[in-house]
């Protein structure tokens, strides 16, 4: 039963990695890094 | 690169993770993928407060169950996805038996409270460690060992099942070739 739940943990989550990324979040993305918004990254 | 550049990169490659946590938090697909734009546009108005070399993806996390925990006390009155079933649409299910497996552990994975259910798809959905899970849940290792094990009680309490064979394409091979096998069950 634990190794049950164990896999079927993996692979539900694995489920939705393997998905395409919406459009809408690098479209966000990208509208933000044109943005003024946020700081530059200089704390990368 | 600019330094913005790397960290678009560096966002873009945690979706997935964002969106599969996301999803076992709330059961549902949409307000998901809602969470996960939110999160994202936090983390990149609080860049500032994200220290260089540290886990991104801890840190993001962090955020994404803030938001999730928010907006949780704003929606608790409503009817919950209980049945998983928006959840059950997102995922690229595989074209097996293996799909109402997974979607009957997604709507009991929904019975548990948030508490259990995040450290659970954080250790075991995601691979983290109890410390890293300690850290985003804002508590103790040893609380995170407890809500882990109270969690995986419950689900096999939710599951009722005595054993794993009697779950899935096993059970349905079982079925076909040892039908005596199936009928002393019963």
């Amino acid at each position: 039963m634990e190794r049950f739940i164990e896999r079927s943990l993996h692979d539900a989550y694995a489920a939705t990695l393997r998905e395409k990324v919406p459009e809408r979040f690098t479209e966000l993305l990208n509208q933000l890094k044109a943005s003024k918004g946020g700081d530059d990254g200089r704390s990368r | 690169m600019a330094a913005r550049d790397r960290l678009k990169d560096d966002l873009v490659r945690a979706i997935p993770s964002l969106r599969a946590f996301a999803l076992s938090l709330c059961g549902n697909a949409e307000r998901a993928d809602d969470l996960v734009q939110e999160t994202l546009m936090k983390a990149w108005a609080n860049l500032t407060s994200f220290v260089e070399g540290t886990n991104l993806s801890a840190w993001l996390f962090t955020i994404l169950r803030n938001a999730f925990y928010s907006d949780f006390r704003k929606r608790r009155r409503e009817i919950e996805d209980a049945d998983g079933q928006m959840a059950g649409r997102l995922a690229s299910m595989p074209a097996q038996n293996g799909h109402m497996d997974l979607q009957d552990f997604r709507a009991a994975l929904m019975q548990l409270p948030p508490s259990q259910r995040e450290v659970l798809i954080l250790i075991g959905g995601s691979g983290m460690s109890y410390e890293e899970v300690a850290a985003i849940c804002n508590c103790a290792v040893g609380t995170v060992k407890s809500r882990v094990n109270r969690a995986r009680n419950r689900l096999a309490q939710i599951l009722s099942v005595n054993s794993v064979d009697e779950f899935g394409p096993d059970a349905v091979v079982q079925a076909t070739v040892e039908p005596t096998l199936v009928s002393s069950r019963n």
